[in-house]
Parts: structure tokens; sequence; C-alpha cells
């Protein structure tokens, strides 16, 4: 399982490369039924505005020991577009991975991206986690 | 070429208030839904309604029940009463319920509501007494797996465990609700109030 899922996100990083205009990293915060969490999407835009990439997401406990990342969710990201503009797009977006390194989740989600300038824009993102519906907010950086 | 969309103000209004909103969603701490879920199991009927589709996230499925009176029933025969209706658990790595499973179950017997683990282990039905539980009133629900059984806890009474079949360990966990029966359908609604815990 180890070696389809590398095999697949190095499969997916070259596609990505070679069909990519724009390189994207975006932080983000998403609220679910079980709380917040916090991650990162690094994304790649082809001409055409889909968006394909991987993410880390993670929950933030505190403890005794401090903070720790608990529930992590990792996998691959991507976004059709629906409607474009130019300042606004709306986009289908799924998310696939793995949560706590052993279940397998898809999460489908309607995404609003709004052009802040040529290198940022933000991003919401209405998705339904856990059969609850989940609010992200997205700060995405053109690299 | 892009296509150029004029986007009207009512357009600009509404993202404009549903920016808002999850900025507001996303600054606050806590939970934004009370995860408390009512289920109908309607005369006749075997599933319960809502039907719902979700994964199970964690070794462990945490939640609390409430039965109500529409937990009584009487059959007559020993043998359809004793049959357990189901109450929650999740399917094993990506199996069927009849394959590799653990729940909770439940049936109305001796003038109580009493509580069972049921598990399919590689096809086999295995039970194992829990406990009762007061009805009216929400009573504390856990299911843990590790590698090689399923744990069952309810309230604060000691554990119960269960021998583990399944083959795989990443893979699709779905959850599964409320179900009347055994072989006959539910005598006439029945209601169990589930809150999760996530």
């Amino acid at each position: 399982m180890k070696k389809v899922t590398i095999i697949l996100v190095e499969v997916l990083f070259a596609v990505g490369v070679a069909y990519s205009q724009q390189v994207r990293i975006a932080p983000f915060i998403e609220k679910t039924v079980a709380g917040n969490q916090y991650g990162t999407q690094l994304l790649f835009q082809t001409k055409n505005k889909w968006n394909f990439g991987g993410f880390y997401q993670t929950s933030l406990q505190h403890s005794s020991e401090g903070i720790q990342s608990a529930n992590p969710f990792f996998g691959i990201a991507v976004s059709a577009p629906l409607v474009k503009s130019e300042k606004i797009n709306f986009q289908f977006n799924t998310r696939c991975g793995i949560v706590n390194q052993l279940f397998v989740v898809v999460v489908p989600g309607l995404e609003t991206e709004l052009k802040v300038s040529k290198t940022i824009s933000l991003s919401t993102l209405m998705s339904i986690r856990m059969s609850y519906p989940s609010a992200l907010l997205k700060f995405n950086i053109t690299i | 070429m892009e296509r150029q969309l004029n986007i009207s103000n009512a357009l600009m209004s509404t993202n404009i208030v549903m920016w808002v909103a999850i900025l507001v969603l996303a600054s606050s701490c806590e939970p934004a839904v009370e995860p408390t879920r009512r289920f109908i199991t309607y005369k006749g009927d075997h599933y319960s309604w809502p039907k719902l589709l979700e994964s199970l996230q964690s070794q462990k499925l945490v939640f609390d029940a409430r039965f109500n009176e529409t937990a009584k029933y009487d059959f007559g025969a020993l043998a359809v009463q004793s049959d357990k209706n189901k109450l929650m658990g999740f399917c094993d790595c990506n199996s069927l319920p009849h394959e590799n499973s653990a729940r909770f179950a439940w049936q109305w017997f001796n003038n109580q509501l009493e509580i069972y683990a049921y598990c399919y282990v590689k096809g086999e039905r295995q039970e194992k007494y829990v406990g009762v539980v007061d009805i009216n009133t929400y009573n504390h629900f856990e299911v843990e797996f590790t590698s090689d059984q399923y744990i069952f806890r309810l309230n604060a009474q000691p554990a119960v465990t269960m021998k583990r079949g399944s083959a795989c360990s990443v893979g699709s966990y779905s959850k599964l609700w409320p179900y009347f029966g055994g072989h006959v359908a539910a005598p006439h609604d029945v209601i169990i109030d589930i809150r999760s815990i996530y």
C-alpha cells in the first residue's frame, strides 16, 4: 500500500509539473464537526484552471506535554472549474486521502476563490466531512 | 480564451455574506453543530431513517444513545423476541456487514432493554451480553478495535472483548446505523436518538 501511494504521488507530481501553469501553496483552516483542523496544500494549476496536488491537515490538541497534532489527514486534492471569471472562480473540489493512517476518506466540496492580486487569492470551501458540513478558509499563494 | 462573466451585485453580496459566515465559523472554537440525530425505524421496516453514508475516522467509535418507550415490543415467541436489533457500529476494513463488522445490538427482553456486543468475524456471527440500560436517558457506548480484538464499553460497566478477524488495515470502515431485526420488521415506529462524539 505504501509503495502504491508513493508511486501515485510521484506520478501526480510529475504530471502536475508537466502540465501546470502555476504552482501554489495554500495554508488553510477547516472547521469540522470534530473541531478545527489546520493544514497546507501544494497545488498545480493548469491553463484551464484545474488544480491538483497534495494536502496535509491535522487537529491541534492541548495536553500536559504541550500542543500535539491529532487525527492527521493527508492525500490528494483535485478541483475542477465550474464557473470562471477574472475575479471569482467557482470550483468543484475533492479531497481523497487517509485519516489516522488507516481510514480512507473522500471529501467532496464546493469552492469559491476570490482573487486579491496576481499572486494571492482567498478561497472558501464548503465540504461534507463525517456526514456534517465543514467550512474551510484557504490562503492561496502563487509561487 | 477564458470566459468573462458579468457578476451581478446580488452574487457579490451573497459571496460577502458567505465569506463573513465562514470567517466567524473558523474563528470560533466551539463545534459548529450538535451532532445528535434521531433515527426512526418505521413500522414494517428494518432500516432506519435518515440513511447515512459515513466512514469511521478513528480506532474508537464513541456515541451516546437514548431509547424511549418505542423500544418496548412483544412478539410472543421467545425465539423472535430474542432477535438482536442493531444499534450502531462499523464494517471492518473494506468488509461488508456480514463479513467483518462490530456493532452494539439491543433487544427488549424480560421487561428490560438488554445490550449486546454483536460481531461478524470472517463471516461467523458472535454475540456477547454487555448489560442493561434505562430508557429515556442517554447511555454511553464505545467500540474500539485493536490489531486482534474489538473492545465494547457501555457506561461504567466492565469492557467486553471479542475477537477481530479483518485481513487488512488501510481501507474504508463504513459506519453502520440502527437496524431493526433479525427476522421480524419493526412492529411499530422505533425511535433512537444518537449523539456522536468525535
